[in-house]
């Protein structure tokens, strides 16, 4: 075994996986999709890390197995679940390759700060569906309310996040 | 619809509530609008964002979950680049905050516990930095066994009585917690039986290409570089194909084969009925060696493998070199095979020079589980004029079981693998076949 090859895949790996994990977001439907075809992307990065030609170079290329792999998995659930066409995946992939290599994390330490922003009733709730898959419906039940009504203020909610965050970066200096 | 419209889209996409009639209105909107897109990614990474936001909440506000790499890094010594790239895909992928798997945590009571082993057997608790050499009737609470040499295996119990049984070379790692009881098998042979799970904690086993969702039942899953063959003799299993996510219900008296790759059918189908004479198809039929091809009128080969022995039985040794090839039929091409009467091994292969060598071969029972090991040696005499080349036939009466508690005899049982091994030298040991030729059968040659 190639301990050499194997930390410099695990450091390489680590740092840029916020930025993949987001790439794949933007590609395939559901977390569930996100993280088995990262999985399977990351055999076929370390199958082929001798390719690799420079540290800079491996988020984009690390990019482009990713997409290849999503669009691949894209296909195996096209027939039966909510997902957008071949043709709007890869327009959106095309367009996320171009993206900043630091923009993620930019974006993830504004969050941080516009999280604070909201009272910590919201800060829960729009953190609820990650910690507890199907807790919104639960919360719906204990506090009498319509989940269809929850899921309303977790949308208003998260696009108040979004848009935080856009001024954040804006205020940073940077662009949004 | 106006661009709050086309917000509320994004939202409803992102929090899984959309619909199909609004799925295709985002669709056409996002294909027309670049703007919607940059605002449709930026939603993306967000949602990214977010759930990174919750498992650091959730580390904040709870006891740490992420589990330490450092002792299953030690695991990963003398494994291949397979197990290396399982267990990174592991540990950054299924063990990180918030995923099913990672809500699996380890309890640090005893779990399981050894009920027996032979050959070389090494275990890493979770949390352990040191591989132990354990003993029967150890309790385990969840970590990593490696079951080194073709000889081996282990017999692990968990609490509630379910049976694993691990058939060497193979590496496995156990954890029973909240989502339920959790096997990974990383290379290897499994045997299970498996108690009635609690609902809602059905047993998952999973393996590089396959992921079995058992509720309780009896079946055998053996693994090669490119497949996972589970076979059903009680119950039923779901198995996902990880390649595509498709799912094969498998019912007793079938299996299936989930490769790596998702062009290979992956379909249950009937285990079928017994055949009694078996030949080695190379490199398809090996677990354990480097594929030599044929060339110039020469058969392909199997070049034996090294690998170290390192005390049996608990005891510590000075590691002992081995070379192995093993073969066996493959489980999801060929029909199961069944030891006869009278029936016979013949062993094609090469050595640079006479040598002791070792032969064996693993058996389980007829549509059931693992059930023993068999084992002899023999001298094999090298003829220069031969160029190396040997034969040598050994009946099945000529291999003594390994240990009391197998069957006397491997007749009325299923082959799972053979073996062949030399000890300390390297001596070239290559095999071109190994066949089992039953007493009736008429073409011995």
């Amino acid at each position: 075994m190639d301990r050499d090859k194997e930390s410099k895949f695990m450091r390489l790996f680590v740092a840029h996986e916020p930025e993949l994990r987001a790439f794949l977001r933007t590609l395939v439907p559901t977390w569930g999709m996100v993280d088995d075809v990262l999985q399977e992307a990351s055999v076929v990065m370390w199958e082929k890390l001798d390719q690799l030609e420079g540290e800079d170079g491996f988020l984009p290329w690390a990019k482009v197995i990713v997409r290849f792999k999503a669009l691949r998995a894209r296909r195996t659930v096209a027939r039966d679940r909510l997902v957008l066409s071949e043709e709007t995946v890869a327009l959106l992939a095309e367009e996320a390759l171009e993206l900043a290599p630091d923009q993620v994390g930019r974006e993830r330490k504004a969050l941080d700060n516009c999280l604070q922003k909201l009272s910590n009733e919201h800060q829960k709730l729009v953190l609820l569906p990650y910690r507890e898959p199907g807790g919104l419906t639960e919360l719906a039940q204990r506090t009498d309310r319509s989940a269809n009504s929850l899921y309303k203020l977790l949308g208003r909610l998260r696009e108040k996040l979004r848009l935080c965050v856009e001024r954040e970066l804006v205020a940073e200096g940077g662009h949004p | 619809m106006n661009n709050d419209q086309s917000g509320e889209l994004i939202q409803r996409y992102f929090l899984g509530t959309i619909s199909e009639d609004e799925m295709v209105e985002l669709d056409r909107r996002l294909k027309d609008d670049e703007g919607l897109r940059a605002q449709f990614a930026a939603a993306a990474r967000l949602d990214t964002n977010l759930r990174d936001a919750a498992s650091s909440f959730s580390q904040a506000n709870d006891e740490p979950k992420i589990v330490s790499i450092r002792a299953s890094r030690n695991v990963l010594v003398g494994l291949g680049a397979a197990a290396v790239l399982l267990l990174c895909a592991v540990l950054f992928l299924q063990f990180r905050p918030g995923s099913s798997l990672e809500a699996n945590r380890r309890s640090p009571e005893p779990i399981a516990r050894i009920a027996e082993f032979n050959g070389t057997v090494a275990w890493i608790g979770d949390g352990r930095q040191e591989e132990e050499r354990p003993a029967v009737g150890d309790e385990l609470t969840g970590g990593t066994l490696e079951v080194s040499s073709v000889d081996s295996w282990a017999e692990v119990v968990f609490n509630d009585g379910s049976i694993v049984w691990v058939s060497g070379p193979a590496v496995l790692t156990l954890s029973d917690g909240e989502s339920g009881k959790l096997i990974r098998l990383s290379e290897g042979d499994l045997s299970l039986d498996v108690s009635p799970q609690p609902p809602g904690k059905p047993m998952h086993v999973i393996t590089p290409s396959a992921e079995a969702v058992v509720l309780g039942t009896q079946f055998n899953i053996s693994l090669n570089s490119s497949s996972t063959s589970i076979a059903v003799n009680e119950g039923r299993v779901r198995v996902t194909r990880l390649a595509d996510g498709s799912i094969q219900e498998v019912e007793a008296g079938h299996r299936v084969v989930a490769a790596l790759e998702q062009e290979s059918q992956f379909k249950a189908h009937p285990r079928g009925e017994h055949v009694r004479i078996w030949k080695s198809e190379f490199p398809h039929d090996a677990r354990k060696g480097k594929w030599k091809p044929g060339a110039g009128g020469r058969p392909d080969a199997m070049q034996a493998e090294a690998h170290l022995f390192r005390g049996d039985h608990g005891e510590e040794i000075e590691p002992i070199l081995l070379h192995s090839v093993v073969a066996g039929p493959s489980g999801g091409a060929h029909p199961p095979v069944l030891l006869t009467e009278g029936a016979r091994f013949r062993i094609r292969g090469k050595l640079r020079r006479s040598y002791r060598v070792a032969f064996g071969f693993a058996i389980r029972q007829a549509r059931g589980g693992f059930s023993g090991k068999f084992a002899t040696k023999r001298e094999i005499e090298i003829d220069q004029n031969a160029e190396g080349h040997f034969e040598l036939e050994l009946f099945l009466d000529d291999f003594p079981r390994m240990r009391n508690r197998f069957p006397a005899s491997p007749v009325g049982h299923e082959l799972s693998w053979f073996w062949i091994q030399t000890f300390q030298k390297d001596v070239g040991l290559e095999v071109s076949s190994v066949e089992l030729i039953s007493p009736e059968s008429s073409s011995n040659r």
